[in-house]
């Protein structure tokens, strides 16, 4: 610590120096797309667990049609939160990390983006598991491209979740 | 009573790595008094819509007006978000850098 920096620091308590801001939002810096893939899995995973739930016959039980109901009500449910989370995180990545140097140098970018929310949109409207397969593919493609603004390598590999499907890392030395 | 100098101590990380927060800065207020300012000028100014003052690089001189710049780019809101600064908005150019 020099000299001038003390006298500087002692000067601030008499009279503190008026601050000056390199940034006019809160310079948090934490942003990661891993919350975005792991909602786009989770909605593929609700989009099986609906097809996958068996179906009512008028010769079911009122209990499993209690049952079909209850199940089919929270996949649904865990499905639109987790279609509306991924869009969240696309839009936080996309409205507050981005910058136009990172669509200059990644020109597909905005296009990956509008995908996903379209993606995320239709896995909510419908039980539909091309949409959910686009979503994901989408996220995956914004991770990398993260991943490369901050010159970091990814690796793509199959995910451990009972989804089965890729997920991107950053690749850890 | 007028003093051409002023005192600010630096707040957050967008100057890094040459200003760290808690860094100061003695700034001249006369530096554009007779000079024209130019490219790679670190700058205080205050913020166009909330009057904050920030410390930034001038990345490009126009006429009346500067594009400014953080030095950690990835963490600086700046003339890419708020566009160019008027030059009346400008306090004074950095004179000394005083580091931790």
């Amino acid at each position: 610590m020099s000299i001038l920096y003390y006298v500087l620091k002692i000067a601030d308590k008499i009279a503190p120096a008026r601050k000056t801001y390199a940034h006019c939002d809160i310079p948090c810096g934490i942003y990661d797309p891993h919350l975005a893939q792991l909602s786009a899995h989770t909605v593929i995973r609700m989009v099986h667990l609906i097809s996958d739930l068996p179906p009512v016959t008028p010769a079911s039980t009122p209990a499993q049609l209690q049952e079909y109901h209850n199940k089919y009500t929270r996949y649904a449910q865990v499905k639109e939160q987790h279609a509306e989370l991924c869009k969240h995180e696309i839009r936080i990545l996309w409205g507050d990390y981005f910058k136009p140097e990172h669509a200059q140098k990644f020109p597909q970018l905005h296009d990956l983006v509008w995908k996903a929310m379209k993606a995320a949109s239709k896995a909510k409207q419908e039980v539909n598991m091309q949409a959910a397969e686009d979503l994901l593919k989408a996220v995956e493609e914004i991770a990398e491209i993260f991943w490369k603004t901050k010159n970091v390598e990814t690796v793509r590999t199959k995910s451990f979740y009972p989804t089965e499907r890729e997920i991107v890392y950053p690749k850890v030395k | 009573m007028f003093f051409p100098l002023a005192r600010f101590r630096v707040e957050d990380i967008s100057m890094e790595p040459t200003l760290k927060a808690g860094d100061y800065v003695i700034v001249n207020k006369l530096s554009y008094l007779f000079k024209k300012p130019s490219r790679g000028d670190i700058i205080v100014f205050k913020h166009p819509n909330n009057g904050r003052f920030l410390i930034k690089r001038i990345a490009e001189v126009k006429d009346s007006e500067f594009l400014v710049l953080g030095d950690n780019k990835e963490f600086s809101t700046d003339s890419r978000h708020f566009g160019a600064i008027d030059r009346n908005l400008v306090v004074g150019k950095v004179w000394l850098q005083v580091k931790q």
